[in-house]
């Protein structure tokens, strides 16, 4: 297990709600309110989308929304990082990623 | 939308100005892209030995909460989950996320800290690499480990101390090692450049280097540089300490599995490989560098600093640029830590206030209050990052006081590049 | 060090292909950027512009500072946007 038991992190401590969400099709369980990567990194996914081109997979590196690796499908909305987007009940997050304007036309 | 003043960053300078000139009656918006306000405050955790036994524990996430009640105390809007993606002349910003569209300032301040530098290692994009700072924020903001076995990549105050968090949350970490030497990693893949950097810091770095270096050499860690040239490992908190061992290799087939060192000669050059040792994630740490693009978007001009990590805006003593209104503060200056860069933010908050509501004489007593707090913070600061970092700033405000006589030779407005020869 | 390494992650760009732009060239991080795409990327170069500048730094033997190499300009966005939030929806 990778989550770390005992008292809860974040600024306000009291224990927050167990939700579930689907990553790729599958449920799982996290809490409201922490990141999507935290919460699927404590469920042991480490693989959060692929490669655009080359397909091998990758997953949180910066953890601050520097890097975009993390980047996911958030109930259709694409190019979501997932280390700076809290997690609610119910998403429906993807890997699956759509192009986003701007960024390669420079 | 409008607002008197905008601030880029909810970390502890943007906050630390946000109070400041609400307290003043301005209406300041504070914009985030993060979740939570705190910036890398909600991340810091360490323990600093050099202050009476009730007050040696730094919780980051704490003193974080505590500016953003008195922030929202005194009225300031704080916007989590919004990213500024552009800054058009006139002081407008562009948003997008939480909330999106257009905001108009008139005064604007840019406390955007700090970026991680990147160290490659071959293998080093399988999921389960992650940099130091991802860690720290797992593991001790989100409280979620970032692997049950983990090696440490890369050493310095900052790993040596994520490396400790680690191991204190219940990560087995099998050991911290050099960076893979090479043309990407210059000086941080040297072990007597590492082991000199770690010891001049080691003289004023939080808690832990200090601790386990005075407990190997008896309480004597003065001369800790010419004693660790003999050592090529030593234990901090039971976590060995490679210096002379780097990772050269990740693998794994769809996330870590694996590392492979190999030892390192004095010149720093690889030697014969090891055995694998199996983890299940990486960190790695290359040092932080000033986090400048808005301000380079925004028009100002950016200068140089090797002592200060990297490209900064140029800024005067009350934090202004030469863009008329904007101003900044924090880690995009040059790195710090974080008494410091809530000092800075105080500054640049009598520095805009003194701006708007031309404060004449009160404006100036506030900005020689704050510059006096600064300077006290930086004598107390537990960490320094960079050594020569009075020389740096002196190379700043020696530009910009050309550039203030000298309007036609000095510092040209606008994004250019320049390199201050130093 | 490996020619394979990847440095720019977003466009997996290799310490080879950069080496070659820099040997064909290249001499400031735009050069690269436009032989190799490196920096091109959704991260803007944020992770990888430093590290473009240590090999160009190096191979141009500019006395080991890579401070001196002129970066790339930054651009907008700053950030990826959605196409709609640039046409002012919501
Ligand atoms: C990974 C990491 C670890 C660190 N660890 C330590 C440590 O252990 N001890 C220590 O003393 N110092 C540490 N530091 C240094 C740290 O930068 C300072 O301690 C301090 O937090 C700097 O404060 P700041 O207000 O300048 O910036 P920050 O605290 O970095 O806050 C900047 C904020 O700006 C936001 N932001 C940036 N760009 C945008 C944008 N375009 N749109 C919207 N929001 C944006 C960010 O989300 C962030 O919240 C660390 C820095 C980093 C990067
Ligand atoms: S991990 Fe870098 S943006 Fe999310
Ligand atoms: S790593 Fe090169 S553009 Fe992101």
């Amino acid at each position: 297990m990778l989550r770390i038991e005992g008292e809860c992190g974040q600024e306000d401590s009291r224990c927050r709600e167990e939700v579930e969400f689907v990553f790729d099709g599958r449920k799982f369980k996290g809490l409201a309110g922490e990141p999507i990567a935290a919460a699927l990194l404590a469920n042991g996914v480490r693989t959060l989308r692929r490669h655009e081109k080359s397909g091998r997979s990758r997953g949180i590196y910066c953890g601050i929304g520097h890097c975009y690796e993390c980047r996911v499908t958030v109930d259709g909305v694409p190019g979501v990082r997932a280390c700076i987007t809290p997690l609610r009940k119910d998403m429906v997050i993807s890997s699956g990623w759509e192009r986003v304007a701007g960024i390669h036309e420079n | 939308m409008k607002t008197d003043v905008a601030i880029v960053g909810a970390g502890p300078a943007g906050l630390s100005a946000a109070v400041f000139l609400a307290q003043k009656g301005l209406g300041v918006t504070v914009l985030d892209e993060y979740f939570i306000p705190g910036g890398r405050l909600l991340g810091q955790l360490f323990e600093n030995p050099q202050k009476p036994p009730g007050e040696r524990l730094w919780i980051g996430r704490d003193i974080a909460g505590k500016l953003k009640e008195e922030a929202c105390g005194s009225g300031v809007k704080i916007l989590t989950g919004t990213s500024v993606w552009n800054i058009a002349p006139g002081r407008r910003l562009y948003l997008s996320g939480a909330v999106s569209g257009e905001m108009e300032a008139g005064a604007l301040l840019l406390a955007t800290g700090a970026a991680e530098r990147a160290v490659p290692v071959p293998g080093w994009t399988l999921p389960g690499v992650m940099s130091v700072g991802a860690a720290q924020v797992f593991t001790n903001l989100h409280r979620v480990r970032p692997g049950k076995r983990v090696a440490v990549v890369g050493i310095d105050p900052l790993a040596i101390s994520v490396a400790g968090e680690l191991k204190k949350a219940g990560v087995e970490v099998v050991g911290i090692y050099l960076p893979p030497p090479g043309v990407l990693t210059g000086r941080l893949g040297m072990p007597p450049e590492v082991i000199g950097s770690l010891s001049r810091s080691a003289d004023m770095s939080p808690g832990a280097l200090l601790k386990a270096a005075a407990g190997i050499f008896g309480g004597r860690y003065r001369d800790l540089g010419a004693r660790l040239c003999g050592l090529s490992t030593m234990k901090i908190w039971g976590i060995p300490l490679h210096l002379r061992r780097a990772v050269v290799r990740i693998e794994g087939e769809d996330s870590v599995e694996r590392i492979v060192t190999a030892g390192v000669s004095h010149c720093g050059r690889q030697q014969e490989e090891c055995s694998a040792i199996d983890v299940d994630a990486v960190c790695i740490s290359g040092g932080l560098y000033p986090l400048a693009e808005l301000a380079s978007l925004a028009g100002c001009p950016l200068v140089d600093v090797p002592q200060l990590g990297g490209r900064v805006p140029l800024h005067g003593p009350a934090m202004e640029t030469p863009r008329a209104g904007v101003f900044v503060a924090g880690n995009i200056t040059g790195i710090e830590g974080a008494p410091v860069a809530m000092a800075q933010g105080t500054l640049a908050g009598a520095g805009i206030w003194s701006y708007l509501a031309k404060a004449g004489k009160a404006g100036e007593k506030e900005l020689e209050l704050a510059a006096s707090r600064l300077e006290r913070a930086r004598e107390e600061a537990p960490i320094k990052f960079f050594q020569e970092a009075p020389e740096g700033r002196k190379k700043i405000s020696l530009l910009w006081a050309g550039r203030k006589q000298n309007p036609e030779g000095g510092v040209p407005d606008g994004p250019q590049s320049y390199s201050v020869p130093l | 060090m490996d020619h394979n390494l990847i440095v720019c992650r977003c466009e997996e760009v290799t310490l080879g292909e950069i080496i070659q732009a820099v040997e064909e060239g290249a001499s400031t991080v735009s050069g690269v950027k436009k032989r190799t795409r490196a920096c091109m990327g959704m991260c803007q170069g944020r992770v990888c512009q430093p590290l473009i500048k240590a090999v160009l730094a190096q191979k141009m033997e500019s006395a080991g500072n890579e401070n001196e190499i002129a970066p790339s300009t930054v651009r907008p966005p700053a950030r990826s946007v959605l196409l709609g939030e640039i046409a002012g929806e919501n």
